[in-house]
């Protein structure tokens, strides 16, 4: 494919060539990421995206470390606290893989549509964790006017989520062939099959097929109002996660500027629920548990997430594997991590 | 918000609290183990000691981030400590060994009593399994994890309570009939297997020995009855024994490729019935002319081996991998294959491709050679951080006060490729009844070991309220039964009972399965009933001996289960449906173990 490695390439990354092959390393080699936020989860991401060899990384950042992110911030040490964080940071992850460009960014973190679009147009993806409703939005308009790739993260102790916006992703995908073939057209709310070809791989020495999947993705505001869970099936609406309504209703009393309280919370998960079609699943105690630990991070959920997210980065990547659409819930406490294509 | 009150907000109150004083054995700081010893440190574990057998390789650094260049060659286990040092925000004690899990010197049971949590986070079965016994010996908890490229499994076993790692029936690695990799290759890897198994190995790291003996080998581990092209096998054989021995002549190569490759393949041919229902093989064509033109191929043409390499510059690099390898057999003596010596990976790559022409078999790149030929497992630093962070989430359940608690809030979680979801945790399963390993209760017995042998079946009597149609044997060694006394009198030193053995026990009458005893502590265990005998097919099979075998080799993170396995618990259940249906392969034992400590 005219995508040779270098020798040294070759052997550093040998492991991780047999998942995603030379051509999915030098698509992941010529990719250049934002990510806004250097928290628990950011660390995670970070570690994984240098790890795998990305082209260049940008942390943007205004925070100095305190005692909170003496957490899941492995890059820290005690000795930075009191510390602009990312000038701490830069050797430590650029010291983990120097072949990736990495760069910080310390201004105050704050954007508009209007006003940064340059700043924004020489990323190919933008990661962000832990924004608040209204950045997420306006950094949602501006991934979108640029028509690049969004991924968000949000953590509340042992739970979290990840919200993905890439737009629209066409990829052709090869797989064993099975006795029946794949068919075109939509297989799910946002995703379609648009070709289906199949032929005979001498190598393998089976038959393959070959599809493409018409991915679409939706604005975070958009997701919001889904009316997708109501195709659900009775029992499937029933084990929908309770952690869906509370993130959702997280960003909107957010957006309409309601203080969030165990009250406020009460209110619109069950106005969220019904709006979604789905069964009332309130939960009380995870409610309670999430309104404790706001942004509150420990490293095994950090690694998990950021794990998911890195990967999901990688996939879209290397073309390997679908990308996740577009609502990824993650439950430390009972060891779920459902998808709603939203 | 403090670090402290941030874990206990989490966490709550009491769980922080046991964490804080819990002391916990990481078993593997390799790409799990990397992740697990972040995650655990960060957790506020009180004191995590590591143990790890190996070094650092350069085919480390992409996943095992607390590595970097300048630690290539140096031990797993204390880089690790070093590194996690920086970020140890809680104080945890650290406590690295370079050592094998194994070494019962070092890690005798009582070391192991220590520990209130045992992390597995290894690559192997064999390390495995051997953590499994020592945990159904000391009825320790395991957190078990295992990953292979983007599939992961992370669960925690509970001895006698849910499926010990033994539990499961594994598929034993692919073999190849010998005719198929000897006369009749039709693929890849079966002229991978040629190179490396048979032609490397003859030539470079074997004593004069010829490989097939002409009786005494089943035609089903041949996998032919053809007189004709058995004897050929064996002529072929010896003739390659011979070429050995001119090993440091100068025409070395030149014989090696009219040999294998020209003359071994025109007698093959001979054998017609071989060739009735297959394509011919052309013999290599090769002459002084040919040779000229291979050796005219620069290094740059060959390049790192991603692209396929032509016939020619196949000849090339075998010519100049003999050549080095033949030079270092004159100091080393003997080489083994190794997926990281270059020039055995030169070798066996280019005989593969040369084979593989001449049986008309696709060519391979060195890359995808190395593969096969070194058994590579796909490693990537997102699943192993996944997976050792449900490891670690798992591992807050094991704090509750209620035992039934822990096993049910615990799952068996796998990753799957699920459009609706990103993992799949199920019920943890109960011991499989036939279980080789954990039907067999065990304990540790401590003892006096001047002692007699009839003190110690007295003992094992009033304990477990046996009568004396008992046996003890220790491995295959017979000690006592009730037609064999001759013993009694000796002391349990003079029997070899001492520090660190296992001693079976075995109830002879049809009542318990097994056992378990004054002033001989015996270990405090629940006799099993045996259940109903069935009449089964023994057939104490060895799985080595079969024909090639894929050994595996490999350094890093092996699932625990197959990957078909692990990608659904479903798929899980049905094997081990299919594992209660057919026949058993391995006897089941009735017996208890007891490890004798002094």
């Amino acid at each position: 494919m005219g995508s040779e490695l270098s020798a040294d390439e070759l052997a550093l990354y040998d492991r991780q060539l047999r998942v995603w092959g030379a051509e999915g390393q030098n698509r992941i080699k010529h990719a250049s990421i934002l990510l806004i936020n250097m928290n628990g989860v950011g660390t995670e991401i970070v570690k994984n995206l240098t790890l795998s060899g990305v082209g260049s990384l940008v942390l943007w950042d205004d925070g100095v470390v305190s005692e909170s992110d003496l957490s899941a911030q492995f890059f820290l040490s005690e000795d930075d606290l009191g510390r602009q964080k990312l000038p701490c940071v830069e050797p430590r992850v650029r010291d983990m893989n120097p072949r990736v460009h990495l760069s910080i960014n310390t201004s105050k973190v704050q954007f508009t549509k209007d006003r940064d679009l340059d700043y924004f147009k020489k990323f190919q993806l933008v990661i962000a964790n832990n924004l608040t409703a209204l950045q997420l939005l306006e950094l949602n308009e501006i991934t979108r006017a640029l028509e690049i790739s969004l991924h968000v993260t949000s953590t509340h102790g042992l739970y979290g989520f990840m919200f993905n916006d890439l737009i629209v992703d066409i990829t052709t995908y090869t797989r064993k062939k099975m006795p029946v073939s794949r068919k075109i057209g939509a297989f799910s709310a946002n995703r379609e099959i648009t070709k289906v070809t199949s032929n005979f791989d001498k190598d393998k020495n089976e038959a393959v097929e070959h599809f493409t999947v018409k991915s679409t993705f939706k604005k975070f505001i958009d997701t919001l109002q889904s009316k997708n869970l109501t195709t659900l099936t009775k029992r499937q609406r029933k084990n929908v996660s309770p952690l869906l309504p509370i993130f959702i209703s997280i960003a909107e009393l957010e957006l309409t500027n309601v203080e969030l309280t165990v009250e406020s919370l009460k209110q619109k998960v069950s106005d969220i629920t019904t709006r979604l079609g789905i069964n009332d699943i309130t939960d009380e105690t995870i409610s309670a548990k999430v309104l404790n630990s706001l942004h509150v991070e420990i490293s095994p959920v950090a690694a998990i997430l950021g794990g998911a997210l890195a990967q999901d980065v990688i996939n879209m990547l290397s073309k390997k594997e679908q990308p996740i659409n577009n609502w990824l819930i993650l439950n430390g406490d009972n060891f779920t991590m459902p998808i709603y294509e939203l | 918000m403090s670090r402290v009150e941030g874990l206990k907000c989490v966490l709550g109150d009491d769980t922080y609290r046991k964490i804080r004083n819990a002391k916990v054995l990481l078993v593997g700081a390799g790409g799990i183990g990397c992740e697990l010893l972040k995650d655990l440190i960060l957790l506020g574990y009180s004191e995590v000691h590591v143990v790890d057998l190996d070094t650092i390789d350069l085919s480390n650094l992409n996943r095992q981030f607390l590595f970097r260049h300048k630690d290539i060659k140096q031990p797993k286990a204390s880089t690790a400590v070093n590194a996690v040092q920086s970020f140890n925000f809680f104080k945890t004690k650290l406590v690295p060994y370079q050592a094998s899990i194994y070494e019962t010197d070092l890690f005798p049971m009582s070391w192991f009593e220590q520990f209130d949590l045992i992390f597995n986070a290894l690559d192997n079965i064999q390390a495995r399994s051997y953590i499994n016994k020592v945990a159904l010996l000391l009825n320790k908890t395991v957190m078990e994890s295992g990953t292979t490229g983007t599939n992961g499994q992370a669960q925690p076993t509970f001895p006698y309570h849910t499926e010990c790692y033994d539990c499961l029936h594994r598929e034993t690695p692919k073999t190849f009939p010998v005719c198929t990799i000897r006369s009749t290759p039709s693929q890849p890897v079966h002229c991978i297997h040629w190179a490396k198994s048979f032609l490397f190995t003859s030539l470079f790291s074997e004593d004069d020995e010829p490989v097939v003996q002409p009786e005494g080998k089943d035609t089903g581990e041949l996998g032919t009855d053809n007189q004709q092209e058995i004897a050929n096998l064996i002529s072929e054989n010896n003739e390659l024994v011979e070429l050995k021995r001119s090993i440091a002549s100068e025409d070395f190569v030149d014989k090696v490729i009219a040999k294998v490759f020209t003359k071994d393949i025109e007698n093959l041919l001979k054998i017609s019935d071989l060739w009735k229902t297959r394509k011919q093989p052309t013999p290599l064509e090769y002459n002084n002319q040919i040779k000229e033109k291979v050796l005219k191929i620069s290094k740059e043409e060959i390049g790192t081996g991603q692209r396929e390499w032509t016939l020619e510059q196949n000849l090339k690099v075998f010519i100049d991998s003999t050549l080095a390898l033949q030079k270092r057999i004159a100091i080393e003596k003997e080489i083994e294959f190794d997926k990281d010596d270059e020039d055995t990976l030169n070798f066996v790559a280019s005989a593969t491709n040369i084979r593989s022409h001449i049986f008309s078999i696709p060519l391979k790149a060195k890359f995808d050679i190395k593969s096969i030929a070194g058994n590579i497992i796909p490693a990537i630093a997102t699943t192993n951080a996944i997976i050792a962070g449900f490891s670690a989430l798992l591992s807050l359940k094991q704090f509750d006060e209620s035992y039934e608690n822990r096993i049910q809030n615990s799952k068996a979680v796998f990753t799957v490729s699920n459009s609706d979801k990103f993992v799949s945790p199920s019920m943890l399963q109960s011991p499989n009844p036939k279980c080789a390993t954990c039907s067999a209760v065990r304990g540790v017995a401590h003892f006096d070991t001047s002692k007699t042998l009839n003190d110690l079946l007295g003992a094992l009597q009033s304990t477990y309220g046996l009568d004396e149609e008992i046996s003890l044997s220790l491995g295959s060694n017979l000690l006592y039964d009730i037609d064999f006394d001759d013993n009694v009198e000796k002391t349990l030193k003079e029997m070899g009972i001492v520090d660190g053995v296992l001693l079976n026990v075995a109830d002879e009458t049809d009542k318990y399965q097994s056992v378990k005893g004054g002033d001989l502590k015996l270990p405090d265990i629940k006799m099993a009933e045996k259940p109903p005998v069935e009449e089964k097919e023994e057939n104490d099979q060895d799985d080595e001996e079969d024909g090639v075998e894929l050994i595996n080799d490999n350094d890093d993170d092996l699932l625990i289960v197959d990957v078909k396995e692990a990608t659904s618990p479903d798929k899980r259940k049905a094997k081990a449906q299919d594992y209660d249906d057919t026949h058993v392969t391995k006897k089941p034992k009735t017996d208890s173990e007891i490890e004798i400590v002094e």
